[in-house]
């Protein structure tokens, strides 16, 4: 335990629906360790980015974290003050975004936007942050750092952009790097280069990574171990080769099946999951991906999932594949 | 690829843009014909605009006397020249004046949009515009009196007065455009972004949401540059603004009153043209600047 850098325990988020408070994450408990890559896979609405944005507590300013709590490196950051979490943000604990076109401002040069972070966290001077900010753009592959930084964001391209994007969220050594669907705005060939890069690193520089994304094939190339989320709810996690091998939820299997595959007979129709995730301010009793689950049973539907373990895999289900 | 690249380059490019468009190289041209003569009114006026000449006084335009002579013999066309100070001075120092005011407002009501401190400080603005610029400004000269006060070791003349009065009076149309890029900027996914990489707020709307007012501010500015040269006509038609006999358009044509159905139509004619010319020039600048300055419609080449 002793080098474990992020404990989540019991996380609720709740945002209002209508006059009554729904909730988005329902208590969400995991742990990262230094020099981890932690995977979140889930389909979109599963709560993966609130918890990323509870973890920084930023999320949006209607909702509200009602539960558990956030420890980081040692000190509880739901009960720090917002001046000293402002300093956590962007130095200890970063974030690359989904979408890096907006991410950027764009009156202002890369540059500038860079050295505002740089500045923001450092008292160093221009000269010294200069430096460090063409370092940085050189360590995410940038070709000819110079030339991006005086470059506005529209002038360069998705996979610039994103590699940017990153360069800012390294720029202060950060101990912990939240990537929330990274490659989901890049096409395919950039997405293996950025992919690339993470994990160049990850080796280089020891990076604890925690990867939010719906993609499963890039995750497996990334994370040793994964997190599968549903309405809210972990209901799997374990490491990556298990997950993929012999999934236990059968969440988790439907999500693996649906990824078509070459050596798949061409005529073979694409898996679906089908149903709908429930909508957030669902409050049915039992296993909310029950109405869904094709190993569904009685006590499903009647009982709160509680959590097994096996070794170093833990699963939310009452009808596991074992 | 290389185009943009300079600062040196950038100002150029812009001025370029500009003239491309008809309207806008127009509206240059007029604006930087009364700048150019308002600056160098001493060696282009052909006499002093104060010098009383009774013996060819109401003169016609002639070779001598370009725009004709006055009631009092004075040079109309020296007098016009030296009538684009005035203007001009009152017209952009005011604008100057009410700029840092109206960022300030509007920053900080965008900013912090939906709280107390945007109730109280848009109120106040809706309150001050709306009272009438000229009113309130006529209401002051009037109470102040057009002498020139002393203040410390300065005085403050009838002219300064003006462009501070108007400047305040900037403050909330000013603030208002800023308060309405602020407020969607702020909201913005980048401003997100920045406040998980840990920027502050001060950093966050000083450098990164001001950049995306200026150009609104900049097309808002000029045409109220328009409005300040109108300003200043207008107070010294009523006797309020630049005291006879110094030459202010609005001087000009107030003098020029008594003889509009007499026949001396230089009097009335070339001062009013002034104004006008002045005018429009602004306002076409105005809209070319606002065609030209917004990066985000920008459609040239990228850098890949």
């Amino acid at each position: 335990m002793d080098n474990r850098l992020l404990e989540v325990s019991n996380l609720r988020v709740a945002f209002p629906v209508g006059n009554a408070m729904a909730e988005a994450v329902r208590g969400v408990s995991f742990g990262i360790d230094t020099g981890d890559a932690v995977g979140v896979l889930g389909e979109s609405g599963s709560g993966k980015s609130v918890t990323a944005l509870a973890i920084l507590k930023l999320i949006p300013s209607t909702g509200r974290i009602t539960e558990g709590s956030v420890r980081f490196a040692g000190r509880d950051l739901l009960s720090m003050s917002e001046a000293n979490i402002r300093k956590l943000r962007g130095r200890d604990l970063s974030m690359v975004f989904q979408d890096p076109l907006t991410a950027f401002n764009p009156a202002l040069r890369i540059g500038r936007q860079l050295l505002n972070v740089i500045r923001a966290h450092t008292s160093s001077s221009i000269q010294n942050a200069r430096a460090r900010a063409l370092e940085v753009l050189d360590l995410v592959g940038l070709p000819d750092p110079a030339r991006v930084m005086r470059a506005y964001p529209h002038e360069l391209s998705g996979g610039m952009r994103q590699r940017a994007l990153i360069g800012i969220a390294l720029a202060c050594n950060p101990k912990l790097l939240i990537a929330d669907e990274p490659t989901t705005a890049l096409d395919v060939t950039i997405q293996a280069q950025i992919v690339e890069l993470f994990h160049k690193l990850r080796t280089e520089l020891g990076l604890t990574l925690l990867y939010i994304t719906h993609n499963l094939d890039l995750m497996a190339e990334l994370c040793d171990r994964a997190i599968v989320m549903y309405a809210g709810n972990i209901v799997e996690e374990g490491s990556v080769t298990d997950l993929f091998q012999s999934p236990r939820h059968p969440y988790t299997r439907m999500l693996i099946d649906c990824v078509p595959r070459l050596e798949d007979a061409r005529n073979r129709e694409l898996t679906v999951i089908k149903g709908m995730p429930p909508p957030i301010n669902a409050t049915n009793r039992g296993c909310l991906f029950s109405p869904r689950c094709p190993s569904v049973i009685d006590r499903c539907r009647v009982d709160d999932p509680q959590e097994d373990f096996e070794g170093e895999r833990r699963f939310a289900c009452w009808n596991p594949r074992l | 690829m290389t185009l943009r690249r300079d600062m040196g380059n950038k100002q150029l490019l812009l001025l370029h843009s500009i003239a491309s468009s008809r309207t806008g190289f127009l509206g240059l041209c007029l604006v930087s014909a009364m700048a150019l003569m308002a600056v160098f009114a001493p060696w282009i006026a052909p006499y002093d605009p104060t010098q009383i000449d009774m013996l060819n006084r109401l003169q016609p335009p002639s070779l001598s006397h370009w725009m004709g002579t006055d009631l009092t013999g004075r040079d109309v066309f020296s007098r016009l020249i030296w009538g684009a100070r005035p203007s001009l001075q009152v017209g952009i120092l005011a604008v100057l004046i009410g700029l840092p005011g109206g960022f300030a407002v509007g920053l900080l009501a965008g900013f912090y949009r939906g709280t107390i401190l945007e109730a109280i400080l848009m109120r106040i603005v809706e309150i001050i515009a709306a009272v009438p610029l000229l009113i309130v400004a006529i209401a002051v000269v009037g109470v102040l009196g057009v002498k020139p006060m002393p203040l410390g070791p300065f005085m403050i003349t009838n002219e300064v007065k003006i462009i501070v009065v108007l400047g305040f009076l900037y403050i909330p149309g000013l603030a208002r455009v800023v308060f309405a890029v602020a407020a969607s900027e702020a909201t913005s996914d980048y401003i997100r972004a920045r406040r998980i990489q840990g920027v502050g707020d001060f950093t966050l709307m000083v450098s990164d949401i001001l950049p995306n007012c200026l150009s609104v501010v900049i097309v808002w500015g000029t045409l109220l540059t328009a409005g300040g040269v109108l300003a200043e006509a207008g107070l010294s038609f009523v006797g309020l603004g630049v005291q006879p006999p110094d030459a202010s358009w609005g001087v000009m044509l107030s003098d020029a009153r008594k003889f509009i159905f007499s026949g001396e139509w230089w009097l009335l004619l070339f001062p009013g043209l002034a104004i006008s010319l002045t005018v429009i020039g602004l306002n076409l600048l105005g809209d070319a600047l606002r065609d030209i300055l917004d990066p985000r419609q920008y459609t040239g080449p990228r850098l890949d």
